[in-house]
């Protein structure tokens, strides 16, 4: 029998879940465990982590890994995000928290994040999966911050990181609450300015059909049980009452929340910033009732463990996220779609058919994709500059399940995707030394696929690499069209692929009679 | 007929109901009613219908009750009233008022208690061909033989201690027994108590005597020696032909020979007396890191508390208690003239040390074996069929200790947790979780240091568990830990899977045999996980956000009790039937009983079995017309805690750990638990009806907090305890046939296969 825990270090409680893994099936909760550790609050006020805290989630850690232990050969994945993430001590913290507790604490970047929610929300909702079938809008809560992404037609258009969590606010906001008449005026305006933003940025959200909630964490639980709604297990929210739990938070004092309603204190001052950013929500989407699936980041690390242990095929794939906004990402920007679709499918082509000479893996293969639908998206904003335009786009696109390192990966893709290695300024000194050579890999595809289409009008219909009796490679490349750009620009593309694989590359054009 | 309508037929109810005067209070108080408890218990020694040597026990159990309850409960008062306290208790009485009453009450009491022993129990006894004989009725014959035992076994062990001028009043400890000597002269050579040298008479001393404060002595009677000493009776004979037993007590030896404590002098008087002094303390968790020698410390301060209560001997003269009124400090209410021997705890020994007398004792009684853990089967898969109820001491605890034994020995088993008040010692328990721990499975305990008296029994085998690699939880920061709850964790083929245990009951086989409580075994998942959650709340992490069938306490059982009585009380009041039934220790929660005299005002049927302190008011009329307190006190004490509520026809049925009374529900860490396997819950129905039919055991309460004998007119006559004992006999019986029937195997034989 397999045990996995999982451990999220999130900015105001460190929470731990552990459950059975099991063959062709989901896993099993076995038992979820949680302390208030307000990690944040340093952080977000101070940019740090103070000593205190440190000492906190140190023991917190360290009473996790006792209860680990009641489970024979129980795994310890444990992740953190934006406290730690945003901590410019962070190299310290981990460290130390890795040689007091044991436990070594992996920080996930804002897109993996999202990535483990999706994943979270998608194989555990039933309700979610059905309501991404039609317009939604997703509000994740978390302490540090929201995560606005919308859905159609069950794919993920666009995603979006917002740095106003409620945690956040309160640290931010903690010394004008003394002097403010209306503290709750104060939050609301703070909180609308970057939803106005919003709003203009994803005029979608206003359209929507569906609201879905969620998040973990304590501050939510308290909320659904202010609602009259049970703490665990999904439900759905009325406007309605959902208004009147926030009309009694703006109406008590902290203290009372403490002393009546149960709530302890460190998340009594949470709870009006969530509602109010709640409200702000509603508003956009102007809808009567919220869909509250109860799924946690832990949820989602959990089912990619299920699925690494078993080959569980995911009720929803994660890569159509990936995929689908990426698209929506290209469709922003305004790139030409058929050409990104005609590059992206060559230069596919090419990966499967050169598997023995670069052995990359199947993510590498997505990032190829990716790349390819996105390689372009810089134009929209200089047609002259657009390499390093798209580089910067990428880095600071949500593309959810993506690390950093990965980010930057696919952003050097991007920029490289000419196969210039001379152009400034050099981005590779950015990337993992790890990941240069598979970069050299992908970049001699991506380039020749691109050349495959320089004319944009997709007149390649198909590639296929075969051997010459003297053991070099032929690229024959068929279309019933005048084709003569493309193997120009070609020729003067296939170095790199010759150089990093170390063999001979001919083009032949195969004519298709029409 | 269903519970309902069984408690509705047998209710009690005034045909005229009492009435408040005028500034009485809603509530009695509670240390009154708790003496009215003692009350009943006494009422079983003086019951002739018991067997005579469980008249002893009862007598005795009565005086260590008192002991307690002084040292405790007393001895807080007496705190509040040094101390200015003027708030009035929920019964409207001061401080100083509640202890002049409770003062008063005890008089009363130890004079009862005495004509008990005096006037019932030495004349039955002396029937009964046993004697407790007085030194004026000793022969010549019989004194030679105590004093050749005196001289052997008791005199090296005594250690007078002169008091005059130059040598103070010594220290006495509390509950000890002692002799107040006062010699007739002094001693030629008083100085020989002080030096080995022949001095001169000191000015001292001569003060002393020209002040005319004579000399006297302490002389502690050894509690490490057997009170009661055989002797032989000259005459054999007695009624019936039993063989006549006789004894004397301990302290009647030593003023027999007490001149040879004092060199020979002459002695005016030597009388006993007992000091009891205040016991209470509060542990200082939070200044001290190291909470276990933070209690050791105040064990050993306990004996030198305020002297509470003072107790003599009817026949000591006026100077004698002037010394020990002034030595000891103790106001004229507080001492107590006794007309016996004092401390009567001793007599529950008397049966011990004579030849075996069944007829002198209730008869026999075993628990019994649980049908539903038969011998040949692994208890896991016993619990996996059903959920299993015990009822002890009806049934045996074994299965619970086999239970937690064969956890302790399966591989399977991946963690044993548990939360332990009052364990015996040498307690089997203690030993599998020890043997657990060493053979690498999690193990995890919260001990509760707190538990009254028992401190030192808990710290000792505390450390045990923790040298065997268990890991010990010493209770939490201001709350004591009384719930009752195992957890099993245990890899099946299917999965993990979770065994429970929740209990009305310590975790102590002895106590398991003179106790009556209710334990539950389940595998349920849903349970399962609130016992996980439970476990990893006491154990430091977040409370967790929901229950799915535990309510603990202090959080949100109070809370949740409310509701429900609140909710029956909605029902009433929308013309639905409602009922409550509660079998609880005390009833003493102010807010509890205000919401029963509310629900009870609208109608709701509410019948208490309230063991001890009760302090509601039943049968007042616009108060609590239609509630019934009866308390059932017989062979076995009452211990376990159940909760009916009808429901509109749902019948929520709850067990657990927590009486209702404010310690528990605001202060300790305690369960409840609803039961819903129909087994499960016929047999506790079973349970709650024969104690609301007991027509023998049980008292009702009456309005004045006064408890009367239940009137059986027309009544059946009903033990619940004898019932209660024969169903579990029969219970095994049926099983045992049924078992012997399926394990007769016949094996055919080459006979019967050549016939084929």
């Amino acid at each position: 029998m397999k045990y996995q825990a999982v451990i999220d270090v999130g900015s105001h409680e460190i929470s731990m879940s552990i459950a059975q893994l099991r063959q062709r099936k989901p896993p099993k909760l076995l038992e979820r465990v949680q302390r208030t550790v307000p990690a944040g609050s340093d952080t977000y006020r101070d940019g740090f982590i103070s000593e205190a805290v440190l000492r906190q989630i140190v023991e917190t850690l360290s009473l996790f890994r006792l209860k680990v232990q009641e489970y024979p050969d129980c795994q310890i994945l444990a992740t953190a995000t934006s406290a730690i993430r945003e901590a410019q001590n962070r190299a310290f913290i981990l460290d130390q928290i890795e040689r007091a507790s044991g436990i070594k604490v992996r920080i996930l970047s804002n897109n993996e994040e999202v990535g483990y929610q999706l994943l979270a929300l998608g194989e555990c909702s039933e309700s979610f999966r059905e309501a991404i079938k039609k317009p939604s809008l997703v509000l994740g809560l978390a302490a540090g911050s929201i995560q606005l992404s919308i859905f159609e037609d069950s794919h993920l258009l666009t995603s979006q990181n917002l740095r106003m969590g409620s945690l956040r606010i309160r640290a931010l906001l903690s010394e004008l609450a003394i002097h403010s008449r209306d503290f709750n005026q104060l939050i609301r305006e703070y909180v609308s300015g970057d939803l106005a933003n919003y709003r203009k940025f994803e005029p979608r959200a206003a359209e929507v059909e569906n609201f879905i909630i969620h998040g973990s964490g304590a501050g939510l639980t308290h909320l659904r049980k202010l609602s009259g709604l049970p703490p665990t297990g999904e439900c759905r929210l009325s406007r309605r009452d959902f208004s009147r739990v926030l009309a009694m938070l703006r109406s008590r004092s902290e203290q009372s929340l403490v002393m009546e309603e149960g709530i302890s204190d460190e998340n009594a001052s949470l709870l009006l910033p969530m509602a109010l950013l709640i409200d702000e929500v509603f508003d956009l989407c102007d809808l009567d009732e919220a869909l509250l699936p109860d799924v946690s980041l832990e949820n989602g690390l959990l089912m990619e463990a299920a699925q690494q242990l078993s080959g569980r095929r995911y009720l929803r794939d994660p890569r159509e996220d990936l995929y689908s906004a990426s698209v929506e990402l290209a469709r922003r920007y305004q790139t030409d779609r058929l050409h990104s679709e005609q590059v992206a499918r060559i230069s596919l082509e090419l990966f499967d058919q050169t598997q023995r000479l670069h052995r990359l893996k199947e993510e590498d293969r997505v990032m190829l994709q990716i790349g390819s639908l996105l390689h372009n998206v810089g134009k929209y904003i200089s047609m002259q500059d657009d390499d390093i335009f798209s580089y910067q786009i990428i880095k600071s696109a949500v593309i959810p399940g993506v690390s950093d390192r990965k980010l930057e990966f696919l952003a050097n893709l991007i920029y490289y995707h000419n196969g210039n290695f001379t152009r400034k300024p050099n981005l590779q000194k950015y990337l993992h030394e790890e990941d240069r050579l598979d970069l050299m890999k992908l970049l001699a595809l991506l380039s020749m696929a691109n050349a495959l289409d320089a004319s944009h009008s997709q007149k390649i219909q198909k590639c296929r690499l075969s051997r010459d009796e003297d053991g070099s490679y032929v690229l024959n490349i068929y279309s019933s069209e005048d084709i003569m750009l493309e193997m120009w620009t070609l020729e003067r593309h296939k170095a790199l692929f010759q150089n990093v694989f170390g063999v001979s590359l001919q083009a032949k054009y195969r004519e298709i009679k029409a | 007929m269903s519970i309902y309508e069984s408690a509705l037929e047998t209710m009690y109810r005034s045909e005229i109901p009492a009435v408040l005067s005028e500034g009485e209070s809603r509530f009695v108080n509670r240390e009154l009613s708790w003496m009215e408890f003692n009350e009943r218990v006494l009422e079983e020694a003086r019951d002739k219908n018991n067997p005579l040597f469980e008249r002893l026990n009862f007598l005795a159990i009565t005086g260590s009750n008192l002991d307690e309850f002084f040292m405790i409960r007393v001895a807080s008062l007496i705190d509040l009233v040094q101390a200015g306290g003027s708030k009035p208790d929920p019964a409207g009485l001061p401080p100083a008022k509640q202890l002049e009453l409770l003062l008063k009450r005890n008089k009363r009491f130890f004079k009862k208690q005495y004509s008990t022993w005096n006037r019932q129990i030495l004349p039955q006894l002396k029937n009964e061909g046993i004697e407790i004989i007085q030194p004026s009725e000793l022969s010549e014959e019989q004194k030679d033989e105590l004093e050749s035992y005196f001289d052997k076994q008791i005199f090296p062990v005594l250690s007078p201690i002169a008091v005059d001028a130059a040598r103070p009043f010594p220290l006495i400890s509390s509950k000890s027994l002692n002799l107040l000597v006062i010699p007739a002269r002094l001693p030629e050579n008083v100085s020989q108590y002080a030096s080995q040298e022949k001095k001169p008479k000191s000015k001292l001393e001569t003060e002393a005597k020209s002040k005319n404060t004579a000399p006297y002595a302490i002389v502690q009677i050894p509690s490490n020696l057997p009170r009661l000493i055989p002797l032989t009776l000259e005459d054999h004979s007695q009624s019936e032909g039993r063989e006549a037993h006789g004894f004397i007590l301990l302290e009647d030896l030593v003023r027999l020979f007490i001149e040879k404590l004092f060199d020979n002098a002459e002695i005016q008087s030597a009388h006993t007396f007992r000091i009891m002094r205040n016991a209470d303390f509060v542990v200082d968790e939070e200044e001290t890191s190291d909470l276990l020698s933070e209690i050791e410390d105040k064990l050993k301060l306990r004996k030198r508390g305020e002297v509470i209560r003072l107790e003599l001997e009817h026949a000591a003269q006026p100077e004698e208690l002037a010394i020990l009124q002034e030595e000891m400090k103790v106001p004229e209410e507080q001492i107590f003239r006794i007309r016996g021997p004092i401390d009567l705890t001793f007599v529950s020994k008397i049966p011990g040390l004579l030849p075996p007398r069944p007829d002198l004792h209730y008869p026999p009684f075993s628990p019994q074996p649980s049908p539903a853990f038969p011998k040949d089967k692994n208890v896991f898969a016993c619990i996996r069929e059903h959920d299993i109820l015990l009822h002890h001491p009806y049934e045996s605890f074994d299965p619970v200790i086999r239970v937690i034994s064969e956890a302790a020995e399966d591989p399977q088993v991946l963690a044993i947790k548990q939360t332990l008040y009052r364990v015996s010692s040498d307690s089997p328990i203690i030993a599998s979780l020890a043997r657990a721990a060493e053979a690498g499975k999690q193990v995890l305990v919260l001990v509760e240091l707190k538990a009254r008296f028992d401190e030192e029994n808990n710290i000792h085998w505390a450390r045990e568990l923790e040298r065997a690699g268990c890991h010990v939880l010493y209770g939490i920061r201001g709350l004591k830990t009384h719930s009752k709850i195992t957890l099993i964790v245990r890899e099946e083929e299917d999965g993990l899977r979770r065994y429970v245990h929740i209990g009305t009951g310590n975790y102590n086989d002895k106590t398991a045999r003179i106790y009556t409580d209710l334990g539950i075994w389940s595998c349920s998942e849903r349970l399962g996980e609130d016992a996980t959650n439970f476990f990893n709340m006491i154990s430091g992490f977040s409370l967790p956000h929901s229950w799915n069938l535990l309510i603990p306490a202090p959080r949100w059982l109070k809370a949740d009790t409310l509701f429900r009585i609140e909710r029956e009380k909605r029902h009433a009041e929308n013309g639905q039937k409602a009922m409550i039934l509660g079998k609880t220790n005390s009833l003493v929660d102010p807010e509890i009983i205000e919401a029963l005299y509310a629900a009870s005002q609208a109608g709701v049927l509410i019948r208490l079995i309230v063991r001890g302190i009760c302090c509601l008011r039943p049968g007042v009329k616009g108060l609590s017309e239609n509630i019934e307190v009866r308390s059932v006190v017989g062979r076995f004490l009452e211990h376990s805690r159940i909760f009916y509520y009808y429901n509109s026809g749902a019948e929520d049925l709850l067990i657990g750990s927590a009486d209702w009374m404010p310690r528990n529900l605001d202060r300790r860490i305690e369960l409840m638990m609803p039961v819903h396997d129909p087994v499960c819950r016929e047999r506790i129905f079973q349970v709650l009806d024969l104690e609301l039919r007991d027509t023998e055991r049980a008292h009702i309460c009456q309005a004045d907090g006064l408890y009367h004998a239940v009137d059986r007119r027309g009544r059946e006559i009903l033990d619940s305890q004898i019932e209660l004992s024969r169903a579990a006999i029969q219970a095994a019986e049926v099983f045992r046939e049924r078992a012997e029937r399926e394990e007769h195997y016949e094996p055919a034989t080459s006979y019967d296969a050549g016939r084929h």
